[in-house]
């Protein structure tokens, strides 16, 4: 598989593709969205608490318990869960590749202790951990990104070594050291260019779990600290006004929700394009 | 000149045993012994379970041998450390059957046939690197654009091109053709055979021809080996085997092949086997294929017999092949 | 087994009787030698016979107009590489293709027709008068079931046998089948045994219904050549018995050991057809001639070397316009790059599609 025929396969693929434009909205919108709305984050509007939705003066998704114009927050929020979402994945990806790596590769008892410890930090109750750090280190974004590093990479830990003990099996590899290749040649030109997929693959699935991972700590009063907000945070306290005020809710909600759907979406689309099995 | 010898070869697997510990093994090759000389081909043939896959795999030291010698130009390769071995593989060299399955699918045929180069000869400049991978290519009937092309773009022969393109780089001494041709149409096995032929005549290359396809193996091999359940049956030039077999099992296997042509088919005899090929993991007393033979005797039943030599090139494992005789083919 | 010369071998001549009147090519279904008494109705008609696939990547026309009958008890052996469409006709045939095929023509089968036959009726058809022998006989052996359990079944389905009466009967067929110790092995499941035992029940629950014509598939590829002996000798007792055989392989030598007729095939036609005998002595279709030519033999002169074929298997995907085979042929004319021959009888009970032997061999 080429990468041409890859991404064109992708390409045809309507449900990936629309993924990956809604994706690009979102980060736009996260990036340049403050730019687009006429209030300030912090802006506290006295006569309008938890009021609806009104175009004309700027308050397009209505404003939350707090006067707060909801869309400006809404933006902020849309930084701060793709923020956690992208640190997230890169822990894991620099942690858990290269952990999952020279456990598959090595094999034998060194892989079974590795695996045995990753099993081990798995059975840990999360929410149990995430209380003691934030106990410790204090309620902030890097707690965020601690936290959720600390778990996120033992999945990718597991995927990458189930991966690396296939390669080793496959006939290639077998070649290679017929031929005369280190363990280091194999390891490098042969086994982690063909983790490649299944490694990106992960990565966007890892993403839409880091984000709901923050929103539930944020919803649980342990993530982001004010005037800092997130998705998490902004569906809290939506739940709290649901009746009254259902656009505190909906709108966060339908970003969240619409945001991981389309990571996967994309993830399955590149799933399945990069499957070698034409 | 003699590459290769292989003293009393034997190779066991270990079979992971039931719960309360009792492990057994396999003995996948026993007590093989052969010699390889520079510039022949030896064909090693034998069905299902013969060891003819593990033999291969023991001589080019992929798999450690349980006991016995492989003497690669006098030097026994147990005896080498891990980093000299793995220098002689500039020498020895393999053909997989699979043909797509052993080349890497992210890496060009460039890079795939240029390996051996870059692990042995990382100095080589480019351009005389490429210069060598160009001119084998065209050697094997690829394409030069074929270079920057991906194994899965071509045809399953061609795969096998390039496969003997890259055993064929570091200009080795001897290859390993391990069923190089049984998984291609039977069309393209012609051409492969046919390649395989040339570039051994031309480059003083040996082969070790692993084959469970007699009739191809006498295409191209100078003498045979036959093997059953690990043990050599039977070994010999060309023509002395397939025109004279003189173990049973030679005779049964030589008798089974189909050969087009219906009238011939009609008046040949067959030699037939009696019962199934035993479990390697309980093989028969004394000489391995007496459960099939139907010479058998109680000897055969006690005692392994020897590699007795019907000439100075032919042997035979076989208590009773004097009184047998040999039985042409056709 | 041993005779007094103290060799164990047996001669096998295996001409029986209902062999010789096989088929012949041609939507005509006309009958070479007819002896006395038999109908003029072939056991199997296949006429223009097509079979597309919609891929992805495009329409891929596996089987491409063939044509060919059989008489009962007769035995046709269709020859060909990848791509030739050898075992999708069997399939189409058979009724086993999957739901992207796309099927066209008639295979007319004790005068009924197959194709579009209710599903219903085409069960019973199968496993009653029509049977089907695979390259892996696990396609066909259920892993969890004992070997008795599978024979009993077919024995219970299509005969209403009782249990007791069914393993009776299952035991009877892998006699039939000579397969060893065959008491043992009625009670063990299909991981236990050996590949060609494996084929041999498979063999047994085929012949439990008495088919009158019995497909196979590869049958022996996957076997050792002892066994794949045995095999073919088993086959060949069901053909001496009355069975019709279709044998679909890539080994001339095996059709040349079974099959009266042959029918060669490439890139889903029919290139060649006749008497195994007359084709194998004197191949008419380039494609044929170079196939001899190529594939090593036992009996090989070893001072004329083999010559191969040029080029490689077609690629259904991308078919050259006019002959398939042009490309590689060694007598490729500038009509053969245009048109594709049409499929013409000649006079020693065969056909051949070749504008060399044929020269007004133009389609219509």
């Amino acid at each position: 598989m080429t990468r041409d025929t890859s991404w064109r396969r992708l390409a045809r693929n309507p449900m990936a593709m629309g993924g990956v434009v809604v994706l690009t909205l979102i980060v736009l919108l996260a990036l340049f969205g403050s730019g687009l709305s006429v209030h300030a984050i912090d802006d506290v509007f006295w006569d309008r608490i938890s009021a609806p939705p009104d175009v004309e003066a700027g308050f397009y998704f209505g404003t939350d318990a707090n006067g707060r114009d909801l869309f400006v927050r809404t933006v902020l929020g849309a930084r701060v869960s793709l923020l956690v979402g992208l640190a997230a994945s890169l822990i894991s990806l620099v942690i858990g590749v290269a952990y999952g790596a020279v456990a598959g590769f090595w094999g034998g008892h060194v892989d079974s202790v590795m695996m045995r410890i990753v099993d081990i930090l798995y059975s840990l109750p999360f929410v149990f951990f995430v209380i003691l750090l934030t106990v410790y280190v204090g309620r902030s974004l890097s707690t965020i990104f601690i936290t959720i590093g600390a778990v996120i990479w033992l999945d990718m830990a597991r995927i990458v070594r189930g991966q690396t003990l296939a390669l080793k099996q496959r006939e290639f590899v077998e070649a290679a050291r017929a031929f005369g290749a280190t363990n280091r040649r194999i390891l490098v030109s042969h086994i982690i260019p063909n983790l490649l997929g299944p490694v990106i693959i992960s990565m966007l699935l890892v993403i839409p779990d880091a984000i709901l991972t923050e929103s539930f700590l944020s919803f649980l009063g342990l993530g982001v600290q004010e005037p800092n907000t997130s998705w998490g945070v902004l569906i809290g306290e939506g739940a709290q006004s649901m009746t009254e005020a259902p656009w505190m809710l909906l709108f966060p909600g339908a970003f969240l929700a619409v945001t991981l759907l389309a990571f996967n979406f994309f993830g399955d689309g590149l799933r399945d394009a990069l499957d070698p099995k034409e | 000149m003699t590459l290769l010898q292989v003293e009393d070869l034997s190779v066991d697997f270990p079979v992971t045993g039931s719960l309360w510990g009792a492990k057994s093994f396999v003995r996948a090759v026993r007590n093989v012994s052969f010699d390889l000389v520079s510039g022949e081909t030896l064909g090693i043939v034998g069905e299902s379970g013969c060891g003819k896959s593990t033999l291969g795999r023991a001589v080019l030291a992929l798999v450690s041998p349980s006991s016995g010698r492989v003497l690669w130009n006098g030097m026994d390769l147990g005896e080498l450390r891990y980093r000299d071995r793995r220098l002689l593989r500039r020498e020895m060299t393999i053909v997989f059957q699979d043909p797509l399955a052993s080349l890497d699918p992210r890496m060009t045929v460039g890079a795939l046939v240029g390996e051996p180069l870059d692990i042995f000869e990382p100095d080589v400049p480019k351009q005389e690197r490429y210069r060598r991978i160009a001119v084998i290519l065209e050697r094997v009937g690829l394409p030069a654009d074929a270079i920057d092309r991906y194994p899965h773009q071509f045809s399953g022969g061609q795969c096998q091109r390039i496969g003997i393109a890259r055993a064929l780089v570091s200009k080795p001494k001897m290859i390993v053709c391990d069923e190089a041709v049984s998984a291609l149409d039977v069309s393209v096995q012609a051409q492969i055979i046919a390649l395989l032929g040339d570039v051994r005549r031309e480059m003083g290359i040996s082969l070790l021809f692993i084959s469970h396809n007699l009739a191809v193996v006498r295409q191209i091999s100078d003498r045979i080996m036959v093997l059953y359940l690990g043990r050599v049956m039977e070994i010999a030039d060309r023509d002395s085997l397939y025109e004279r077999p003189r173990h049973p099992y030679t005779q049964a296997l030589l008798s089974a092949v189909p050969i087009p042509d219906p009238d011939l088919e009609r008046r040949r005899g067959r030699v037939r086997l009696t019962g199934e090929l035993p479990s390697a993991l309980h093989p028969p007393t004394g000489c391995v294929f007496h459960t099939r033979c139907s010479h058998a005797q109680d000897r055969c039943r006690l005692e392994e017999p020897p590699l007795d030599s019907a000439d100075s090139r032919h042997g035979v494992a076989c208590h009773r092949w004097k009184e047998i005789g040999a039985i042409g083919s056709v | 087994m041993a005779h007094s010369d103290g060799i164990g071998t047996r001669r096998d001549n295996s001409l029986g009787g209902a062999g010789l009147r096989a088929g012949v090519a041609g939507n005509a279904g006309r009958d070479a030698s007819v002896p006395e008494g038999a109908t003029g109705r072939q056991l199997l008609d296949v006429s223009n016979l097509s079979t597309r696939f919609q891929t992805p990547h495009g329409v891929v026309t596996a089987v491409d107009g063939v044509s060919f009958s059989l008489a009962a008890g007769g035995s046709l052996g269709i020859v060909g590489e990848s791509g030739s469409g050898k075992s999708q006709t069997l399939f189409s045939i058979m009724g086993l293709l999957p739901f992207n095929a796309e099927i066209q023509g008639s295979v007319r089968f004790e005068g009924r027709e197959l194709i579009d036959l209710a599903p219903v009726a085409l069960n019973k058809l199968r496993g009653e008068r029509l049977a089907m022998v695979f390259q892996d006989p696990m396609t066909a052996l259920n892993p969890y079931l004992t070997v008795e359990r599978q024979l009993s079944e077919v024995l219970q389905y299509h005969r209403g046998l009782s249990r007791r009466q069914a393993r009776a009967e299952a035991l009877l067929a892998l006699q039939r089948v000579h397969m060893p110790e065959s008491a043992r092995q009625l009670d063990r499941y299909p991981h236990q045994l050996s590949g060609g035992m494996r084929q041999r029940v498979v063999i047994a629950m085929a012949m439990i219904g008495s088919p009158a014509l019995l497909l196979a598939d590869e049958p022996t590829t996957a076997l050792d050549v002892t066994i794949q002996a045995d095999i073919l000798d088993l086959l060949a007792e069901q053909r001496e018995a009355g069975t019709a055989i279709v044998l679909v392989t890539h080994d001339l030598g095996v059709v040349a050991r079974l099959c009266d007729r042959v029918m060669v095939m490439y890139a889903g036609r029919v290139v060649e057809e006749g008497w195994t005998r007359e084709v194998f002595s004197h191949p008419r279709d380039p494609y044929t001639v170079g196939l001899l030519a190529a594939i090593p033999r036992l009996d090989d002169d070893l001072c004329n070397p083999r010559k191969p074929i040029d080029g490689q298997p077609p690629d259904l995907l991308a078919l050259p316009e006019g002959c398939a085979f042009a490309p590689r042929c060694f007598c490729v004319r500038e009509i053969c790059r245009r048109k594709s021959p049409k499929l013409l009888e000649h006079d020693r009970d065969g056909a051949v599609a070749c504008y060399r032997e044929n020269p007004e061999a133009l389609p219509s």
